[in-house]
């Protein structure tokens, strides 16, 4: 979707993606998509920009360490020299006040079978740290959000990420900079571990198990 | 008989004081570096001090060339992923892809590739130590640094909780300032940042390889998936002394 004088960009594919340019637009401001990261497209751009929200590529399959190919490590590189081209023409562009939010995933924290993918998250998140730093004298702001690893199979509302990420984008956010978000459902609380530790203990101790 | 340390980025800077403790400790070395030239006269040094040295010329970007490297060593017990770069320090929007893919491919996919081939020759209760660097919490004028140095952080943890299964320790080792080449790359800047060090100047690279040493034996058995920074405090935000 483009609109003349675009003055907010989303970058990325998917039911994230795609549920982000419909609450810009509630707002009557003009919204372009790109399917990709366009460092070219981006410095194209007439205007300058109020905000840019991107969706970062889904993790890869899980893998073990032993398994990951060249192939799959040099697309993934691509992808990311993709993205920080895009950020460097972003910024160029960016209006002062402006934000640049990146929804990634919760790989920076480490994952089992997928290695590759968690190096990957943590270089994107360090990335948009990068951002914050080297806008914040022209007023810019950076946040990420960090969804669930595809592959742990956890169901993510399109809705709700394009909510909050529409939020942090907007001046409503911008008391908000250089944070990693988490929208798990709280999942890193790590609920389900401690679920089974409970369990576990109740069967050894049950009276203590079941008053805790 | 001895154990094997592998030691990449070994010819200079903290990869050749890894490689001198690691020695001095009783291991035997495979020493990688990319500068053919440094590494023949460190291998020169280090068998005259009685090390026992094996080196190859390698860019570890060349996964073929490590293997070959690994020709005929059936243990690898210990590996400690140093080679890096800085890259050029500018801005985002200044860095082109060339110089961001180079940083990248050397920093973090290199490492992925050694640590996959080392891996696969390395007993239960191997020990493999990223050596990242202070930066990766965040930097203007470093982007493409810091995001591979937080992407070898990030590798580090999973690789800890996969290898863990095979007893096999992964920990990084966060490193501030140290006095080797790579930072004079900062040119005009060197002083101001060297005053701006907790302790008023960088570190020594055999204190860097004193604690690959420890993560590296069994004394440090129950440390995993852990990133040790060792920058005079200043990622707590100490001021200069």
């Amino acid at each position: 979707m483009t609109t003349s004088n675009p003055t907010i960009v989303v970058i990325g594919q998917g039911p994230v993606a795609e549920a982000i340019p419909s609450r810009f637009s509630a707002g009557a401001r003009g919204v372009i998509t790109l399917p990709h990261p366009d460092a070219g497209a981006i410095k194209a751009l007439e205007n300058g920009l109020d905000a840019a929200v991107i969706v970062a590529p889904p993790a890869p399959s899980p893998s073990l360490l032993l398994d990951i190919d060249d192939a799959r490590l040099d697309a993934q590189l691509s992808h990311f020299t993709d993205l920080f081209e895009a950020l460097g023409a972003l910024l160029g562009r960016l209006n002062p006040k402006g934000a640049i939010v990146l929804v990634g995933d919760r790989g920076y924290l480490g994952a089992w079978g997928a290695a590759d993918a968690c190096a990957f998250s943590g270089a994107y998140v360090a990335l948009m740290r990068c951002v914050t730093l080297e806008g914040f004298g022209a007023g810019h702001r950076a946040n990420c959000i960090a969804l669930d690893l595809a592959q742990d199979g956890a169901g993510v509302d399109p809705d709700e990420i394009a909510d909050l990420a529409v939020h942090l984008a907007s001046p409503a956010g911008q008391a908000i900079n250089g944070e990693i978000i988490l929208a798990n459902r709280g999942r890193s609380l790590r609920v389900r571990e401690a679920k089974d530790r409970r369990a576990d203990f109740a069967k050894t101790a049950p009276s203590k198990g079941t008053s805790q | 008989m001895p154990q094997l340390a592998m030691v990449t980025g070994a010819a200079q800077g903290i990869g050749r004081a890894i490689v001198e403790r690691l020695g001095a400790d009783g291991f035997d070395i495979l020493a990688l570096d990319a500068d053919e030239v440094q590494l023949s006269q460190s291998a020169h040094d280090w068998r005259t001090a009685g090390l026992t040295v094996r080196t190859a010329a390698v860019d570890c970007r060349d996964r073929a060339a490590v293997i070959k490297a690994l020709d005929g060593i059936e243990a690898v017990n210990v590996l400690v992923n140093n080679a890096g770069v800085s890259g050029i320090l500018d801005p985002i929007g200044q860095v082109d892809r060339a110089g961001c893919d180079r940083v990248m491919s050397i920093n973090l996919l290199a490492t992925i590739r050694v640590a996959q081939e080392a891996v696969r020759r390395m007993p239960d209760g191997g020990s493999i130590i990223n050596i990242a660097s202070r930066g990766y919490l965040g930097g203007a004028g470093a982007a493409h640094y810091v995001a591979s140095k937080a992407a070898v952080v990030s590798l580090t943890r999973a690789m800890a909780i996969e290898l863990r299964w095979r007893g096999v320790r992964v920990n990084a080792v966060a490193p501030g300032m140290v006095d080797t080449r790579m930072i004079d790359g900062f040119g005009d800047m060197l002083g101001a940042l060297k005053r701006m060090e907790p302790t008023g100047a960088p570190a020594n690279p055999t204190e860097i390889a004193a604690i690959v040493s420890v993560l590296a034996g069994q004394d440090a058995s129950f440390v995993n998936g852990q990133i040790l920074m060792a920058d005079g405090g200043k990622s707590l935000g100490l001021p200069p002394l």
